[in-house]
């Protein structure tokens, strides 16, 4: 009966005390309240030229600068005023707080405050000051010695009742960082911790900072180098996660299993991406999304980032959108993907985690033969040798049954659509873009100078006008590409049969030696790579240049508001087929994969995707608009044929020995038919 | 007394035994099962559908052109080259052994083809033979890779010889040509079919320095042998063709190194 008594009073007196001490919560650490909106998807229309200078509250209320200008003349744009606006859920504006003269380069929310960095009128140093949301009265906090001319801060955050900052600082910068690669180069930043309670500010001991994040329990990550590399830590002395992530300028973290949300800017393409700090590969939440400093945060599931990505776009203004994390990301085993050499566009990973790994044509051969189940899917361009055999061997997984491939084909091209399916009907490969070599020229220029571009031009008429070109004084405004317009030439040759020794191909070499040696370089050709982008760039002095690779975004097939005067036509037949060559670059499922259930899933929404997203000419329908360049364009890409290249050095080296006067043609043709009856027939 | 002796020896056999093992292990593991496996894809027309066709792969490679050239140089290169190895390995071997003092020392240099890299042996077979367009550089080549430890093998057996047998021989009055013919050449004669063996694999294994040599998957056509024909299919991603063509290459070894120990056995009887 005594023990019973006692045991009671035990657990009283540990109830009464667990009571007491929940209850004595530190006023300072924000209960987090969450909220839910009501899309997956939003775009904040009201914000204007935000870049990094916003946070989130705990409730969802965006932070963020609103600064209004007005254009004098004689002045230019001059600032009347610089506050900080409070934006909804929905978007709305519902309250502005007058920074005075106060300008902020960064802000972060913390209790009804906001803690702003920037400077003053009159004042040369960095500042750290705060404005009360409810009685809207602004408190400068601390003067820092960090002159303004050196830069401002570039991203901040609240953990633990103290504002991290990081900022360019000359002390730091005159150190060397003992690790730079092709991805990472130190940028001479600092990280530096003001205490709200005790209004003290320090640089925090972390060597060769990049750039800071939050994490979603309302901590700091960092990401830095040392000797060993770039890493993430999550505190002053805390364990060093390495993962070579090259230059990340915005990321938060986003749970405790370390899962982060970043923008880099060391990708191909540019994405918003998530990934699981120290390993490999990444999901790609949204495309053609580039973030600078600051320009991400995460709170209650939803990720907040500001894209200031922009192709050729002049009126393109960056944007403050939400995305809800669990609507974009997929929680899938990660998808390895496998590529001969290098493809030339990685697609879109539509959420779905993945791994993509370059091998060499050997090592890809194996992978692929030895019914390998560790890898997923292969990406490649059937101008690789090896992209028809994979058909050919039936080395894939048919993809007739998954769903939105049937209908994304039906969209496509005729002969994309009939390169994709196997003899016996079987969808072999899904592909994702369509190359077209094409010439692109200025019609009223090229008429100045007589120099006429048509459809059913010849080769013999392409070298004249080059010729043409080149004596006049635009000599220096187009580009046409020996190595790569002969390769162009040959490939109709190899499509048309698998033997040189025609009419066709003599008269051809014959003439390329005389008049169009791109070997010995007695030729007309203007041997410069001019992009898209340069011969739009200056549109009205470029006469014409030699397009390989047509399109990689929206953005780049149509750079300019005003492209009136510029058109397209094909690259000249050399054979009886009129058709242009093209290349597909595609993704085949291998059919030993051990996570087919994944990869099904992510060739439907690849296949979803890009029937909506699809930024190339590989569908039939123009949806670009009426515009005569893009109608030459489609009409290039509707009478085209997907060409499956054999490997070059079954017939490149000799006809380039021949143009280097080493053999005769007849010794030529007489070698490269050798090698290809060999290819055709072992 | 008898029963003990029999179970010590029973014992002494299953530890000898047991030694094997792992030898044996590691050969069924990275040999035998991946050779049953070849086997069997060559016995269907595709590894991811996997329906047997029987014979079918080994008609098609057997009356393939370029498997029939292939195969056609593989044993060029075996009758021509081999016998010349033997017949200078035999030749150098003699000399080192029993010739002049400071020959004996230049034994090292015999070495040098063994351990000198491919590529730049090949750099200067380029440089040395870049007007030739016979098979003559390759067949050279490969004369000149392998005679090099053939030499080494080779004075290992002669030096090996007990003096003794020709101090007792002489004694009986035997001639210089009895002692060879009796003595000599019985003595070394297993070392001259190991050789000659190994010099018959080795010419199965000479992709390596044609490949560096002509820079190419397809060289002249009198250079191209069962290994380019292999090394094709692989890149084409022909499994069928490739199995197929490995399993013919493997039974063809296999019967030379057989009639090579029947005769061996032969010559002994």
């Amino acid at each position: 009966m005594k023990k019973l008594i006692s045991n009671i009073l035990i657990f009283a007196l540990m109830s009464l005390s667990l009571c007491l001490l929940s209850s004595c919560s530190d006023e300072s650490v924000e209960e987090e309240m969450g909220f839910e909106a009501e899309s997956d998807f939003f775009q904040y229309d009201e914000i204007e030229w935000v870049f990094g200078r916003f946070d989130v509250g705990s409730d969802g209320t965006v932070y963020a600068e609103n600064t209004v200008k007005e254009y004098v003349e004689n002045e230019g744009n001059i600032t009347v005023y610089r506050g900080v606006a409070a934006y909804s859920l929905d978007g709305e504006l519902t309250e502005k707080y007058d920074l005075g003269d106060y300008f902020m380069s960064t802000v972060a929310y913390c209790n009804r405050k906001l803690y702003l960095t920037g400077g003053k009128d009159g004042s040369y140093n960095c500042l750290v000051f705060s404005i009360d949301l409810d009685t809207k009265e602004i408190t400068e906090l601390y003067e820092t010695d960090l002159s303004t001319s050196d830069g401002y801060p570039l991203c901040s955050l609240i953990s633990n009742d103290s504002l991290y900052f990081i900022v360019f600082d000359p002390v730091s910068a005159a150190e060397v960082c003992p690790y730079e690669s092709n991805t990472f180069q130190y940028s001479g930043l600092a990280v530096y911790c003001y205490d709200i309670k005790t209004g003290e500010l320090k640089k925090l001991n972390i060597d060769f900072p990049a750039v800071i994040g939050g994490t979603y329990d309302g901590g700091i990550c960092i990401y830095a180098a040392d000797e060993k590399g770039t890493y993430f830590t999550f505190g002053e002395n805390s364990e060093k996660i390495y993962s070579d992530m090259g230059n990340i300028r915005s990321f938060a973290v986003v749970s405790s299993k370390n899962d982060y949300v970043f923008s880099g800017i060391s990708s191909v393409n540019h994405t918003l991406n998530k990934a699981v700090i120290g390993e490999s590969g990444c999901s790609e939440l949204r495309p053609d999304v580039m973030c600078s400093y600051n320009g991400i945060k995460y709170k209650s599931g939803y990720t907040f980032y500001v894209n200031t990505y922009n192709v050729n776009d002049p009126n393109y203004t960056p944007v403050l959108y939400r995305m809800k994390n669990s609507a974009y990301a997929v929680e899938n085993k990660t998808i390895r993907a496998v590529s001969p050499t290098f493809a030339y566009d990685e697609p879109f990973g539509c959420g779905y985690k993945m791994n993509l790994t370059k091998l060499t044509d050997e090592e890809f051969a194996l992978k692929v033969l030895s019914q390998s189940p560790d890898y997923d899917i292969c990406v490649l361009s059937t101008r690789l040798n090896m992209s028809e055999n994979i058909r050919d061997k039936g080395t894939f997984y048919p993809l007739n049954e998954v769903e939105d491939v049937e209908e994304y084909l039906d969209k496509c091209f005729p002969s994309v659509k009939e390169a994709a399916l196997s003899e016996d009907g079987e969808i072999w490969m899904l592909p994702i873009e369509l190359d077209v070599d094409v010439l692109m020229y200025n019609e009223v220029l090229c008429e100045k100078y007589g120099i006429e571009f048509g459809k059913d031009m010849s080769f013999e008429q392409l070298i004249e006008n080059a010729e043409k070109a080149a004596k006049s004084e635009k000599s220096n405004c187009y580009a046409l590409q020996g190595y790569l317009l002969n390769t162009n030439m040959l490939l109709q040759f190899m499509r048309a049969g698998s033997s040189f020794d025609t009419d066709e191909f003599r008269s051809f070499a014959e003439f390329s030696k005389e008049r169009a040696n791109y070997i010995t370089e007695e030729y007309p050709f203007a041997n410069l790579f001019m992009s898209q982008d340069d011969f739009f760039e200056d549109k009205e002095n470029h006469l014409f240049t030699f397009s390989s690779f047509q399109t990689t975004s929206e953005m780049q097939l149509i750079p300019i508001s005003d492209p009136t005067g510029i058109r397209a036509c094909p690259l000249p037949s050399v054979t009886e087929d009129k058709r242009s060559v093209g290349s597909c670059l595609f993704i085949s499922v291998n059919p030993t994969s051990d996570n087919l259930d994944s990869v099904l899933g992510y060739i439907s929404a690849l296949a979803e995707y890009l029937t909506d997203n699809n930024p190339n000419i590989l569908f039939s329908e123009n949806k670009f608009g009426d515009i005569p360049y893009i109608n030459d364009l489609y009409e290039i890409y509707a009478n085209s044929s997907v060409s499956f290249n054999v490997s070059y050095e079954l017939y490149r080296q000799d006809y380039e020995n021949y143009l280097a006067g080493e053999v005769t043609l007849d010794e030529c043709i007489k070698e490269a038919d050798r090698k290809l009856a060999a290819y055709f027939n072992e | 007394m008898k029963k003990a002796k029999t179970k010590k020896g029973f014992r002494w056999n299953t530890k000898c035994k047991l030694c094997l093992v792992p030898s044996l292990l590691g050969t069924l593991v990275f040999f035998v099962v991946p050779f049953i496996r070849v086997i069997y894809y060559s016995l269907i027309d595709n590894q991811f559908k996997r329906n047997f066709v029987g014979l079918d792969n080994y008609i098609d490679t057997l009356t393939n052109d370029y498997f029939l050239l292939a195969l056609k140089n593989s044993l060029l290169l075996i009758v021509i080259c081999v016998p010349i190895v033997i017949i200078l390995s035999l030749a150098v071997s003699l000399v080192l052994s029993y010739g002049i003092r400071w020959v004996r020392k230049t034994r090292a240099a015999f070495v040098l083809p063994l351990v000198i890299p491919t590529a730049s042996i090949v750099l200067i077979w380029q440089s040395v033979f870049a007007q030739d367009t016979s098979v003559l550089p390759v067949y050279l080549l490969f004369i000149w890779k392998n005679t090099g430890i053939c030499i080494v093998l080779l004075t290992a057996a002669f030096t090996a010889i007990d003096p003794a047998l020709f101090e007792a021989a002489r004694l009986d009055g035997a001639s210089t040509f009895t002692l060879h013919k009796k003595i000599t050449i019985p003595i070394i004669m297993p070392t001259v079919f190991f050789v000659s063996l190994l010099t018959i694999v080795n010419s199965f294994k000479i992709f390596k320095e044609i490949y560096l040599y002509y820079g190419t998957n397809y060289p002249p056509d009198h250079s191209y042998t069962l290994q380019y024909y292999m090394n094709n299919n692989f890149l084409k991603l022909d499994y069928q063709s490739l199995a197929t063509s490995a399993v013919l290459t493997s039974i063809l070894v296999f019967g030379i190194v057989m009639a090579g120990m029947a005769l061996q056995r032969r010559y002994r009887q």
